[in-house]
């Protein structure tokens, strides 16, 4: 009997970490009622890719963001690889096929109600190596590991999506 | 031998001004050096790598480098350092910023000026030094005792 409850909580909260976002914008925001994790509607506050380590980098624009008390909050920061992967996993099961631009993830988010997605690597907060950094390609959908020592996106989070 | 003699004499001249122009050269790294230079850590915050060599024991005797903090003065690196006499009397030393951009060369070479700094008995000062432009990414205090 206890095998078989742990095996259905096992399926629970395998299907809740699997559940896909469902987003509800506001002006600065968009949050996943499945989850609490805030995205902010703006997916390049920054206006421009930011290096990681070195002047004007993203550990400064999250500091000064929070400082300023962006949309109403002082806990922003860069998503986990787990939850770009969640969001991109979402994006592209709402339809992909590489030789057609209008389905990449960006436009995808872009249809949303998202603005400001790019079609290029955004920074994840997941470190896989001294030198290397997770980063979320919103073209293709694609997170894995790319050197740290280049610029990318910057699309920021708050809260705690449970991933 | 008139003229050997000369000959030495223009040799022992030319071996003092070698001479001369080493101790004007070591003349520079007499005293401490105390450095920093800023580096970004794994999350990207900003940190600083210090390090303080003296070059001179009596002056080793006499003074310590407590702490040195960085920040920036808006696109300008500053410096503060907090330094203490471990002596119990009033001594006299001299202290001046050079700033080095990210590849270690010197902004603004040999333009800082030696400033006076008392410390009364086992006093605790700060000295404070912001770069001369936003290339600045190392530091060097150089601290001195007067001739």
């Amino acid at each position: 009997m206890k095998i078989i409850l742990l095996l259905v909580l096992t399926f629970l909260l395998a299907a809740c970490s699997t559940v896909a976002p469902n987003f509800v914008f506001k002006e600065q925001t968009a949050i996943d009622q499945n989850t609490g994790l805030v995205w902010l509607k703006n997916a390049d506050m920054p206006g421009h890719q930011l290096i990681w380590r070195g002047d004007d980098n993203v550990y400064e624009f999250v500091k000064h963001l929070n400082a300023d008390n962006f949309a109403g909050y002082a806990d922003w920061r860069v998503p986990t690889k787990g939850e770009f992967t969640i969001m991109l996993g979402y994006a592209t099961s709402l339809g992909y096929d590489k030789n057609d631009m209008k389905t990449w993830p960006f436009k995808r988010l872009l249809q949303l109600g998202f603005v400001n997605v790019h079609d290029y690597d955004y920074w994840t907060a997941t470190r896989e190596s001294p030198s290397e950094m997770w980063t979320a390609d919103l073209a293709s959908g694609r997170v894995g590991p790319r050197p740290e020592n280049r610029p990318y996106y910057l699309w920021l989070v708050r809260g705690n999506g449970g991933r | 031998m008139g003229s050997v003699k000369s000959g030495m004499g223009a040799g022992g001249a030319v071996v003092a001004v070698v001479m001369l122009l080493a101790m004007a050269g070591c003349g520079g790294t007499t005293g401490a050096v105390a450095s920093g230079k800023t580096t970004w850590d794994d999350q990207g915050a900003r940190t600083l790598d210090k390090s303080v060599v003296f070059n001179s024991m009596g002056l080793k005797m006499e003074i310590e480098v407590v702490d040195m903090k960085n920040s920036l003065a808006g696109d300008l690196m500053k410096v503060q350092a907090a330094l203490r006499s471990k002596n119990s009397g009033t001594l006299p030393f001299q202290y001046r910023f050079e700033w080095y951009d990210a590849d270690g060369l010197e902004i603004n070479s040999g333009t800082g000026s030696w400033k006076p700094l008392l410390l009364n008995g086992k006093e605790l000062k700060t000295v404070q030094g912001v770069a001369p432009d936003k290339r600045a990414k190392e530091f060097k205090l150089l601290i001195r005792q007067p001739d």
